[in-house]
């Protein structure tokens, strides 16, 4: 992996997060969709909850979308170290494309998580918010990040015996 | 002989689950052992980022507290000083995460991991600084307490996001960066479908897997 191409690429990736939210309203439309999202499984799983901008509300308990909910951070650094590992285009796109994927995924089980938490367990709100749930993210992209570098990277540089 | 590409996947696989399992062991102990170290870590931060307001403030208008697992600024005021934002404990999180990453990653001599675990810790107690500071520095232009022109104002919120994202991903970059030779190793030789010999340094983090799987 090349250093420099991963804090370029990284720095790219950050700069563009920074700027969108930024801008404000630019971020606003993806938080509220997460909210969305995460409404209607809590929806799905029986509870009444509506969506007003970026927060998902209860009777019971409310969630808010910022821009550190979103998971864009950890899906930029993830992007940097798939476009700063040596191997073919198709490779780092379906990397790319698989990653965001799977991290927007977790992020949704994360922020749903958080509603139950906040419902049930509310003294373990704020160590599963900002110490477990931060914590299983950052291992989540490191190893999404090997495994697709040991099996969809390396994929076009197999050789036979 | 060369492994089978089925094989060399499937070693992948379970040391990536061996890897996260371990993590889960170690994340766990030490998000005990953590809440014990959270007050002593946090007065050292505490007295260097006084340090550091002492360097970067003319005039000096910043007092940090640390009080238990929390850090307190305080602003220097007509009054005296003034409670102006707090950092609790979870501000330090990635210690954690960092710590059991490196206590996790299979087949690494026991010196080069505490040398990693020392290595990591301190820079990350370099970018708590950064962001403490920053925070702060930041906190008092946006709030108007820090006069600045409308250029920079303008790009206030950009530097906000840019240092959380640093706070939020620095970790990852530290670990990757203290890991990369193994990790470059270890790439290596599946890129060139090498089995190695199980158990040998140069293997990399992952290579037991690779040869054994």
């Amino acid at each position: 992996m090349s250093a420099l191409v991963f804090v370029a690429s990284g720095a790219t990736f950050a700069g563009l997060i920074a700027w969108l939210a930024g801008s404000e309203r630019s971020l606003a439309a993806f938080q509220g969709g997460i909210a969305a999202i995460v409404s209607g499984i809590l929806n799905m799983l029986g509870n009444h909850t509506t969506v007003a901008g970026a927060t998902v509300r209860s009777a019971r308990f409310s969630i808010s979308v910022i821009t550190a909910c979103t998971g864009l951070s950890l899906t930029a650094a993830f992007f940097a170290a798939v476009i700063a590992y040596p191997s073919r285009l198709a490779a780092k796109l379906a990397g790319i494309a698989t990653g965001a994927a799977a991290i927007f995924a977790l992020n949704i089980v994360r922020l749903v998580s958080l509603f139950y938490i906040g419902v049930y367990l509310p003294q373990f709100l704020e160590p599963a918010h900002l110490l477990v749930w931060q914590s299983l993210l950052i291992v989540f992209v490191l190893v999404l990040w090997l495994f697709w570098a040991g099996k969809v990277a390396h994929a076009p540089y197999k050789r036979k015996a | 002989m060369l492994p089978t590409s089925a094989k060399r996947k499937s070693g992948l696989t379970s040391q990536l689950i061996r890897l996260a399992r371990r993590f889960l062991f170690f994340f766990l102990l030490l998000g005990f052992a953590g809440a014990l170290a959270a007050p002593f870590y946090n007065r050292i931060v505490g007295a260097a980022s006084g340090l550091v307001f002492r360097v970067v403030e003319r005039p000096v208008v910043t007092e940090v507290r640390a009080e238990k697992g929390a850090l307190w600024i305080y602003r220097e005021t007509e009054r005296g000083p003034e409670p102006f934002n707090y950092f609790d404990f979870y501000v330090y999180f990635a210690a954690i995460p960092l710590l059991a990453l490196v206590l996790a990653t299979p087949r690494l001599p026991n010196v080069r991991r505490a040398r990693r675990a020392a290595s990591g810790i301190a820079l990350l107690f370099v970018l708590h600084l950064v962001y403490i500071v920053g925070s702060v520095e930041l906190a008092y232009v946006a709030v108007g307490l820090s006069p600045v022109g409308p250029a920079t104002h303008g790009i206030l919120d950009w530097a906000q996001v840019l240092l959380r994202l640093f706070w939020e991903v620095g970790p990852i970059g530290i670990f990757v960066g203290l890991s990369v030779r193994d990790w470059r190793t270890w790439v290596g030789r599946t890129t060139s479908g090498k089995t190695g010999t199980a158990g040998s340094e140069e293997d990399g983090p992952l290579a037991e897997g690779l040869a054994a799987g």
